[in-house]
């Protein structure tokens, strides 16, 4: 028997020739994308470009089986290409980028359109929402996955028929009113966010950093958690003494410093304001004397173990002291450090000041373990989930080839965890009539950048049949309404738009539906504008509830790898993200982008 | 039994650590597991199993490599290798290379079924994964397990087609979870299963009630999925939607055929006995031929699939931390679906 046997009799001679003269997009090269890259090699797709700008990390190693211990900081992308070639049977070409998917000198929208189809296997929802629009302008077919832990989805969005990535909603991670973190925590979280985000940024990090979520300035009494004139002083006090105590930095006395005021002195004047203490258990400052820290600084590495088990009050403070004098040999003005899950210094800084903060505020106390998941939104993921969700989308592209019928055909496949099956799967979604982005009408412009917007309007007009009341934004700066006509005369180079943003345009009056041009450029004093059907903007109409549907429970907490060091928090569960949650747009309250003007 | 791992496990596994924790981290490194026969789909399930650092892994095929092998998915093969055994040791380094903790061995000298001559080295294992093995092969090992007290887990698939079958023997193990909004009470569960033990608690933590429960389930060996009463009191819209492939596979493994009339008869006489409706015309116009054509071959995204389905099965059962599958699972690439029956 041949070398395509298999694949022959499986996948039938036509489609097997289909398969192996195309062309496709595999987008991460990581948990989910390993897998995708050897399923496809496997079979035999002709041509596969894999786009990935980041390099191996060791917890990466018990998932992405393509890379091993030698290959840490080596390019995914490259790395992983190199490991298929051994399995390559039937001689794919495989192409690596080490790129940011968002650079457009690398990747035109020209070269998106090179494609078959796209593959995504990606880690967070900007990147996804950023493919889906390309998907939208080309009218390309989008194999979409995300897994966490034990949880995955697959679904196709093909555009002009199924819903796309934006049709759903995902909830934005839930933030803490200021005083909750700053005066009156009560849960390891608080502490946490504390910790990271107050505590060693105000520290450790540039001046005027990343304190912003947690200074007073600009918010509100909601945002606030407070209107208490007294606590409100002590908080601006605590923040200007941290100012002053930074410039310490480089004294030997700096750990004893922060200790005292941080643990003592805050928690002293915190105490005065009597009203705060009324309902809640009162924190007890720390008895930090001479003979305490020798005691303290007799504690040995050995003693701490390996994180897993809790650390007691003493230990912490050890770990507290040990972190801040290696973090002050490593500090400087110029290059402030920031946190990362991954650098044992800033992460024992944070620990074990949660912890002690924790004690002080008697909240249960949390191993190393656990406090480096929440601060730094550590996604549990596992190597077969991975590779059952990657095997679907490669599956399912098989009956969505050249198919016609695709969206009748295909399936929104999601991990099962209950007893009688392993998966639930239903049809694709209609597309979403009040999604922002795929109920716009896209097309692609070619803009000289050194002519104004003045001549963009006027084309426009003359064009589409505008009035002049129309606003033009790229992403959330506007760009041009009829407050902002300043900018009229001005350039696009001028103005920073440049080849490959997305120019949307709105019609103040309310006549004509949205439209998101991509901008590609030339030199020869030229607007070309693409020919567009531009539908009336959609009257808003009463909605009609609709009902649940019962079988697809599973489909409502679906998140995603994430390994960003950002604390997202989101109700009830304090570790994951939920990026990739999935609620319908009808239950959001407040979907309009954000825009400002510059 | 040290739940304690060392600083450079704890790096090594943090992501899955934080589904299955140490402690089912301790249960998977003391785990001792054979696969049989190093077919694409064993391929799949071995390297989840290796990654998730299992203690050790044997991997038999008395086979060589053959030029359809590298269509089937098998990724630890090489062209160089053709012809050579499907163990050989460039594949095992190759294997063993995914994860250094994990102690990797191979045997090519063919396996002896008959009565106990080999017990002694069955009984090295605790976990043993056969994938398409013979009936008769099936139903002897299925008997040394039971009489050593392994847990098995048993495949076959056709193409896009696949069935797994699992046998616990006696599993118990206590799970916890939230509460429901029905309480959880001591007593049976299902055909196999009963709860034995039930308490509830407060969990600072997430600042609900959890239910800590102990479920004992008394698994079956395959050969009673022929005479199995699982069906018998189903409604009729639920034995309409039990999959024909079920009785495909059973019969045609029991009695292999390349002939759609014999096939379709043997299946027919066991959905009788069983007390499913007869085949169904697109069963028969549609599924016969083509689960016929597919006989003997695989591809990778099927291997994937129900690699990582029964890798995080097992890895379940190891680990203790949620329930196994129990028993019979059917993988169906047509209308992409996975249903598990209890038989
Ligand atoms: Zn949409």
């Amino acid at each position: 028997m041949t070398k395509d046997h298999n694949l022959k009799v499986i996948l039938g001679e036509e489609k097997y020739n289909q398969i192996h003269n195309s062309k496709v997009l595999l987008v991460g090269a990581g948990g989910i994308g390993c897998e995708l890259l050897k399923d496809l090699v496997l079979l035999g797709f002709g041509e596969i470009h894999v786009v990935d700008l980041d390099t191996i990390d060791l917890s990466n190693l018990n998932r992405q089986f393509l890379f091993r211990h030698k290959d840490i900081k080596q390019p995914k992308s490259t790395t992983a290409i190199k490991a298929v070639s051994g399995f390559n049977f039937h001689n794919s070409k495989l192409v690596p980028y080490q790129n940011s998917i968002y650079e457009t000198d690398v990747f035109p929208l020209t070269w998106f359109d090179s494609f078959d189809l796209i593959f995504n296997a990606l880690d967070n929802a900007e990147a996804r929402s950023y493919i889906n629009k390309i998907g939208l302008f080309l009218n390309k077919t989008i194999l979409e996955t995300g897994t966490t832990g034990t949880k995955g989805y697959v679904q196709a969005t093909i555009p002009g028929q199924s819903a796309c990535y934006d049709c759903t909603f995902r909830e934005t991670p839930k933030t803490f009113p200021v005083c909750t973190i700053r005066s009156t925590p009560s849960q390891p979280v608080h502490c946490v966010h504390w910790a990271k985000n107050f505590l060693f940024s105000s520290l450790f990090g540039e001046d005027d950093d990343s304190v912003e979520d947690n200074s007073l300035e600009g918010k509100d009494a909601s945002e606030l958690g407070t209107d208490n004139q007294e606590e409100l002083q002590a908080l601006m006090k605590e923040s200007n003494e941290l100012i002053e105590l930074k410039r310490s930095i480089v004294d030997e006395s700096f750990e004893d410093k922060v200790i005292e005021k941080i643990f003592v002195k805050d928690i002293e004047n915190l105490l005065k304001i009597e009203e705060l203490w009324q309902q809640r258990t009162k924190p007890t400052p720390i008895n930090y004397t001479p003979e305490y820290k020798a005691e303290i600084l007799k504690i040995t590495k050995e003693q701490l173990g390996t994180g897993q088990k809790l650390w007691t009050l003493e230990q912490n403070l050890s770990v507290l002291i040990s972190s801040i004098r290696n973090l002050q040999a490593r500090y400087s003005a110029t290059t402030p450090i920031e946190f990362d899950k991954d650098d044992e210094d800033t992460l024992d800084f944070v620990v074990a000041s949660t912890n002690i903060r924790s004690h002080i505020f008697n909240i249960p106390l949390k191993s190393k373990f656990d406090i480096k998941s929440i601060a730094g939104n550590i996604i549990p993921a596992v190597a077969t989930t991975n590779a059952f969700i990657a095997g679907f989308s490669s599956l399912l592209s098989l009956g969505i080839f050249n198919n016609p019928d695709a969206f009748k055909d295909t399936r929104a496949i999601f991990a099962s965890e209950a007893k009688d099956r392993f998966l639930s799967s239903g049809e694709l979604d209609h597309p979403n009539p009040k999604c922002s982005a795929c109920s716009v009408t896209r097309g692609v412009a070619n803009i000289d950048l050194s002519l104004t917007f003045r001549q963009l309007i006027d084309a426009l007009v003359e064009k589409y049949g505008y009035d002049e009341e129309i606003a033009l934004s790229v992403g959330s700066k506007i760009l041009y309404d009829l407050d902002l006509d300043d900018n009229v005369e001005k350039s696009f180079t001028e103005l920073k738009v440049k080849y490959g943003d997305h120019l949307e345009i709105l019609d103040e009056t309310d006549v004509k539906g949205t439209v998101e041009l991509y901008i590609e450029t030339n030199t020869d004093g030229k607007i070309t504008l693409p020919e567009l059907v531009i539908p009336d903007k959609p009257k808003p109409v009463e909605e009609k509830k609709s009902e649940e549907d019962e079988d697809d429970d599973d489909d409502l907490e679906v998140f995603e790898e994430n390994d960003e060091d950002e604390l997202l928090i989101v109700e009830e569960k304090s570790i994951v993200s939920s990026v990739g949650g999935k609620r319908k747009l009808e239950d959001a309250e407040d979907n309009e982008p954000k825009k400002v003007k510059v | 039994m040290s739940n304690e791992l060392s600083a450079d496990e704890i790096a090594l596994y943090d992501r899955q650590l934080r589904v299955w924790g140490a402690e089912g981290q301790t249960h998977l490194k003391n785990s001792r597991i054979l696969l049989l026969n190093f077919t694409s789909l064993g391929c799949e399930i071995i390297k989840n199993l290796i990654l998730a650092g299992v203690g050790s892994v044997e991997i038999y095929d008395s086979d060589t490599v053959k030029e359809q092998d590298f269509s089937a998915g098998n990724f630890f093969l090489s062209e160089s290798e053709l012809a050579k055994s499907k163990v050989d040791q460039a594949i095992i380094d190759r294997v063993r290379d995914l994860n250094p903790r994990v102690n990797v061995t191979a045997r090519d000298e063919p396996i002896l079924w008959e009565e106990h001559k080999n017990m002694e080295y069955f009984r090295r294992f605790n976990l043993i994964i056969a994938n398409n093995l013979s009936y008769e092969e099936t139903v002897k090992l299925n008997a040394i397990t039971r009489e050593a007290g392994i847990a098995l887990y048993l495949t076959v698939n056709h193409g896009i087609y696949g069935l797994a079958f699992n046998d616990l023997l006696i599993n118990v193990s206590t799970y916890v979870d939230f509460k429901n909004p029905l309480a959880r009470v001591v007593g049976p569960i299902s055909r196999n299963s009963e709860i034995v033990k039930v308490e509830k608690f407060y969990d600072e933590e997430s600042e609900k009630f959890k239910e800590r429960f102990t479920v004992k389930s008394q698994y079956k060996p395959f050969i009673d999925t022929y005479t199995s009463s699982a069906f018998a009191n189903l409604t009729k819209r639920k034995r309409k939607n039990v999959s024909e492939l079920l009785s495909l596979f059973l019969s045609n493994l029991q009695t292999p055929t390349s002939d759609p009339t014999e096939l379709i008869s043997k299946a027919n006489e066991l959905q009788t006995k069983l007390q499913l409706n007869p085949l169904s015309e697109q069963t028969i116009n549609t599924t016969v031929p083509s689960f016929l054509e597919q006989q003997g071959t695989e591809i990778a995204p099927v291997s994937a699939i129900m690699g990582g389905a029964l890798a995080q099965d097992i890895i379940n059962f190891i680990s203790k931390k949620v329930e196994p599958m129990d028993n019979l699972m059917i993988f169906d690439g047509v209308n992409y679906s996975m249903p598990v029956y209890e038989m």
